[in-house]
């Protein structure tokens, strides 16, 4: 028997399930002959009320993508608001994926020794803030705003410094960023009464970005630095991945990869980075993870996993918006934009 | 014949049109071949226009990723890629070909695209990188058959103005004072003649 603190976001997440966009809803505005056209499409929908806020002349795709994420960063925080404790604790975990992003972006731009504002950073809301975002925007080199993680959640990427300056690349205090942001989700998952499906979810999706990692690494001929990019949690992946990654071919990694599924996507990548198609490579963990979080919503309808799976189709639908927006602006071929959707 | 009419008709005059001549005439084999040199790095520079209808597919391509990467990982998150990544050092050096200046652009300095995480968008980044490079290359093909080609007309024009107009002039009033001259002496001979046979006739 499921106590109430855990049926009742499962419950209300049915009920905002149906509010999702479906894919003959993505079809239909695929089919639309213009962003105006598509925007009044989306007037029928959730995201009328900030829609009707911009003037038709002014309507374009950085408005709409504001708005995509503004609605994905309300919908994270609205299941946090009607949760509590270790339920609230987990999702405010996963919502903070957000806010990893905005360092992110904070850290390109001081290496960049570019100017950074506010606006440029996703909708997060402060309350969940764990770092100071607004101070590290006014810094002026990446050593400045790493000292500010310091007392912070994120300390183990400040010690990261050296390497920082090793590589003179954000990348590497980016993988370490993912590293600290999954251990810390994974602890909290943990927690959680009947955590296995949910476990599943978000292993799925750090195994995914693994193989990501390792193909992509693999494929540019960086494996030494492999190590320092790699996610420390392995859901269905062998505990030494790297060091057999690297001494390994490139064609040998889908052998390396025991679990069925992942085998098939990793050849189907193979294929595709041998193509030259790495939008459609990248593309393809993506399709994966949204088909695995929809057969788990199907086959778990009443575990927490439904509302982790829920706020991954949220990101599903914010990233199907974004494609639409944008190749509608770039007056790109119906079919073009079709191929980036996740249908 | 204009500048005929404010010369003297003598002999020092004749002796410094003839140099001048002289001159102009050298100063004519020096420009044809001037003429014939710019001619063969034109064709040099002709052959190699193929290379815009290269760097056009390869931007083409490159934009055609671009609008899919843009597409699948939206504006806001390129852009912040984009910042990461340093800028193209471009070093104009201006290099002459007889004479003729043409500007020469190369990339002294490769942006790094190492800080992005994306591999999609390092492609499209060393792509369009790339295209670039491959633009300067062109810019500078086209530059430099632009200015050799009026640099060509306008020694085609001076050549045709020194071998239709000027040397004949010169040749025609070299010609003039000769004849002026050769008429000079003759009568200069009849008169001496005459005062000879004057001064034979006075003596008999």
């Amino acid at each position: 028997m499921k106590s109430a603190k855990t049926i009742y976001p499962i419950a209300r997440t049915h009920g905002l399930r149906p509010h999702l966009l479906e894919p003959e809803d993505f079809v239909r505005l695929l089919r639309t002959k213009n962003m105006v056209e598509m925007v009044d499409l989306l007037m029928k929908t959730e995201y009328a009320s900030e829609l009707s806020e911009i003037p038709t002349e002014e309507v374009d795709a950085d408005h709409l993508e504001r708005i995509f994420y503004q609605t994905l960063s309300d919908r994270f925080a609205f299941l946090l608001m009607i949760t509590g404790g270790k339920i609230k604790e987990a999702l405010e975990e996963y919502y903070r994926r957000i806010e990893v992003e905005n360092i992110k972006r904070i850290l390109r731009a001081k290496h960049g020794k570019e100017d950074i504002s506010e606006s440029q950073l996703l909708p997060y809301q402060r309350k969940y803030q764990k770092a100071n975002l607004q101070a590290m925007l006014k810094t002026g080199t990446v050593t400045e705003a790493i000292s500010l993680l310091k007392e912070t959640i994120y300390s183990a990427v400040a010690e990261r410094i050296d390497l920082y300056e090793k590589y003179s690349s954000p990348l590497v205090l980016e993988a370490h960023l993912d590293k600290s942001y999954y251990s810390s989700l994974w602890k909290h998952l943990r927690k959680l009464v009947d955590n296995e499906r949910v476990k599943e979810l978000v292993g799925t999706e750090i195994d995914l970005k693994n193989i990501l990692y390792v193909l992509s690494f693999k494929f540019m001929k960086m494996e030494r630095e492999l190590p320092e990019a790699i996610i420390d949690i392995r859901y269905k992946l062998p505990r030494d991945l790297s060091q057999i990654i690297i001494a390994a071919d490139f064609g040998a990694v889908p052998e390396i990869l025991m679990w069925p599924s992942y085998v098939q996507l990793a050849r189907k990548t193979i294929a595709l980075f041998e193509e030259k198609k790495l939008v459609e490579a990248e593309q393809a963990f993506y399709q994966y993870l949204c088909s695995f979080s929809e057969s788990l919503m199907l086959e778990n309808p009443n575990n927490l996993v439904y509302v982790f799976a829920y706020l991954q189709l949220c990101v599903r639908e914010q990233r199907n918006l974004v494609a639409l927006a944008v190749g509608k602006q770039l007056r790109m071929e119906e079919g073009k934009i079709q191929s980036l959707l996740f249908l | 014949m204009a500048f005929v009419e404010g010369t003297t008709a003598t002999r020092g005059a004749l002796i410094r049109l003839k140099d001048t001549l002289e001159f102009i005439r050298r100063g004519r084999d020096i420009l044809k071949m001037k003429r014939d040199r710019l001619a063969e790095e034109m064709k040099k520079f002709l052959d190699q226009m193929t290379r815009r209808e290269k760097a056009n597919k390869k931007l083409l391509r490159a934009y055609g990723d671009l609008q899919s990467a843009l597409a699948a990982h939206g504006h806001d998150e390129v852009s912040s890629f984009a910042i990461s990544v340093s800028k193209m050092d471009i070093e104009v050096l201006p290099i002459s070909l007889m004479g003729v200046v043409v500007p020469k652009m190369s990339v002294k300095e490769r942006p790094r695209a190492s800080s992005i995480q994306s591999l999609s968008l390092r492609q499209v980044a060393d792509e369009l990188q790339g295209s670039i490079a491959e633009l300067l290359e062109v810019t500078h093909i086209e530059m430099s058959i632009e200015r050799i080609a009026y640099e060509l007309m306008m020694t085609n024009r001076k050549v045709n103005a020194l071998e239709k107009v000027i040397i004949p002039a010169y040749e025609k009033h070299i010609r003039y004072i000769e004849n002026l001259l050769f008429d000079e002496d003759l009568e200069e001979f009849a008169r001496i003649k005459y005062i000879n046979a004057v001064a034979d006739r006075k003596k008999t």
